[in-house]
């Protein structure tokens, strides 16, 4: 006797739903590990970046003084300029680089007994006067920047001081050796 | 009919809740780093605004006892914290210190005294300093002290009238301003060197008073400071002085200085120059002096109704050299008139005249003989007595109330007088060489009581 409205699904449905099913699962969940690594990678790269901006926009250096001096090292060699940084922001500074009138200083001045240093920093004994350092808020850091001999600053003819730092700011200001 | 979801409708939406969850985490961290990012520009914006907001000035800067005396005014509306301080030595070469003040805090408004009297740094006056005072926010102000600046300031010279009659003075003006942008402290001028030109060969001379002020305290980038010396020329025929200055401060920077040549004029007595020449003859009004007969008074107020002398002092300023004299003549006169209207109706003038001397208990006159008294020229004083009621005549000029109508200085009127000065300008009382004169003085207001 034949059943009248009763309806038997295919074998060949069966095994298409199953095939169908397992290729949803197996793509949706690489679609799913693909963007969840993605959005990681962009949740690290937004935070480091954000951080280090606000670093940057937080850190302030302020170029407190500058002298001119004649007889450092020798007499009347006016080749070096101490420039003291004071750290008027709320983040520890790292400076890298000081130039003076562009022209970036790797020299610095130490002491008449031992003058001056491009390699060894900080110096065989006393205060640091060389770069690159690091300093606290609310701190200062004095350093005694050499040009190489024989060139000497000139009196009554402005220079120009750029100090920059480790995240990549950059302070500037000018002054006129005596 | 009956009706299933499909399986992987179910599986399509838990990947979907999978995916809009991942998104909205994602989306809800970068928010709070940007919120924080946000924050942190907040933050340097506001430090940034207050180290514009943060103002002061540096009103004074005394060395007493060698010490920094350092006054400043907080003119901004945040409060101030003086971190540092420094001292260079611009004398020597290579000295410079820091140092950081005890009391270093400074309300809005408010003014901060004695910094840098706690620094061990001892002002040498022969020596010039640079001071700067720096803030917690990195502000920084200098001044220099003992110091008209290692640069040439903005410095002018002017005198004042540069032509002025022989003996008077001329006013020469030192206009300093500070265009440097440090304050100067201690400025004062070095003394002018003058320099005549002899045109006529007539021994001109040009002599200098002092200097006024002496010294300035501070001087303000921008702002003016003025000195000035009191010239005294004479001279004729296009004599001149200038003043002028190698070093115009002391201290301060070599920059030569000279003024506009001051132009003595010779006091001429001709009927051309006689208005501008009228005030060759001055009277020193604080030497008024009256007489009933006892004693010699200074008082404005007088005994009316009784005989009264008066004495003047005046000065002959006419600068003509050689020995000439004001000789002055018998009709030398002071006159009062009354203020209002007297008891009788009539303004007449009391009219007292030069006599040669006044004699005391009792009061009395000697008559004066004319042309036989002369006031020196070049500044030559004399004490005049007037009491004779004619000219040359030996009888005062009587008040009196018991006449009817009163005559002379009646009680109770208050009288207005000048002096009326006749005269010549000559060698000798008899030479007839010069030129005659005559000068009305304005003189006092007086009351008799």
């Amino acid at each position: 006797m034949k059943r009248v409205g009763s309806s038997r699904r295919g074998l060949s449905t069966i095994v298409t739903a199953g095939i169908m099913l397992s290729a949803v699962a197996v793509l949706g969940s690489a679609v799913v590990s693909w963007s969840n690594g993605n959005l990681k990678v962009f949740e690290i790269a937004l935070s480091n970046t954000a951080v280090n901006s606000t670093n940057k926009i937080t850190e302030n250096i302020s170029i407190e003084n500058i002298a001119f001096c004649s007889n450092c090292g020798s007499v009347n060699s006016k080749n070096v300029t101490n420039v003291t940084l004071t750290n008027t922001g709320t983040v520890s500074v790292k400076i890298t680089q000081i130039q003076l009138n562009s022209t970036a200083i790797t020299s610095y001045y130490y002491s008449k007994n031992s003058p001056y240093s491009s390699s060894s920093c900080p110096p065989p004994s006393g205060a640091s006067t060389c770069l690159p350092a690091t300093i606290l808020p609310k701190q200062s850091y004095t350093v005694s920047a050499s040009l190489k001999s024989p060139t000497t600053w000139s009196s009554q003819k402005p220079d120009t001081i750029t100090v920059t730092t480790a995240r990549g700011s950059t302070f500037t200001t000018q002054a006129a050796p005596p | 009919m009956r009706s299933r979801r499909a399986l992987s409708t179910v599986i399509g939406a838990v990947f979907a809740i999978i995916a809009l969850t991942s998104t909205v985490t994602y989306i809800s961290y970068s928010m709070g780093i940007l919120n924080n990012y946000n924050q942190s520009v907040l933050t340097k914006n506001q430090q940034l605004s207050d180290v514009n907001k943060e103002k002061f000035q540096i009103s004074s800067v005394t060395v007493p006892n060698s010490k920094l005396n350092i006054t400043v005014a907080n003119t901004g509306s945040l409060p101030i914290n003086f971190t540092k301080i420094w001292v260079q030595n611009t004398t020597t070469t290579d000295w410079v210190r820091s140092y950081t003040p005890t009391n270093n805090f400074v309300a809005p408004g408010g003014v901060l005294t004695k910094i840098g009297q706690n620094i061990p740094v001892y002002i040498n006056s022969a020596n010039s300093y640079n001071v700067k005072l720096v803030t917690s926010r990195g502000n920084t102000q200098q001044f220099n002290i003992n110091s008209a600046s290692v640069t040439p300031l903005n410095i002018q010279l002017l005198a004042f009238p540069s032509t002025v009659p022989s003996g008077f003075k001329s006013e020469l003006v030192m206009v300093i301003i500070n265009n440097s942008t440090s304050t100067l402290v201690n400025v004062s001028p070095n003394n002018p060197t003058l320099t005549i030109n002899n045109v006529v060969n007539d021994s001109p001379t040009c002599v200098s008073s002092g200097t006024t002020p002496t010294q300035y305290a501070t001087i303000a980038p921008g702002t003016t400071a003025i000195f000035t010396w009191d010239i005294t020329v004479t001279g004729t025929g296009g004599d001149s002085c200038t003043a002028s200055f190698t070093t115009p401060l002391k201290g301060g920077y070599a920059q030569a200085l000279t003024s506009p040549a001051i132009k003595p004029t010779a006091v001429s007595l001709s009927s051309t120059t006689y208005s501008q020449n009228s005030g060759v003859v001055t009277n020193d009004y604080t030497a008024f002096r009256w007489t009933e007969g006892n004693t010699w008074n200074t008082d404005w107020s007088f005994l009316g109704c009784t005989t009264i002398d008066f004495q003047v002092t005046l000065s002959n300023n006419n600068q003509t050299a050689g020995g000439y004299k004001l000789w002055l003549s018998k009709n030398t006169q002071i006159f009062f008139m009354p203020t209002t209207t007297p008891p009788n109706g009539k303004v007449t003038p009391t009219t007292y005249y030069l006599v040669n001397k006044t004699t005391l208990s009792p009061l009395g006159i000697t008559g004066y003989v004319d042309n036989s008294f002369g006031i020196p020229n070049q500044g030559g004083i004399a004490t005049l007595t007037f009491g004779a009621d004619l000219p040359g005549d030996n009888t005062q000029t009587i008040s009196s109330c018991n006449n009817n109508p009163p005559t002379g200085l009646v009680t109770g009127i208050a009288y207005y007088g000048s002096i009326v000065v006749y005269g010549k300008f000559t060698q000798n009382s008899g030479d007839n060489n010069g030129g005659n004169y005559a000068q009305t003085i304005p003189f006092l207001a007086v009351i008799a009581k």
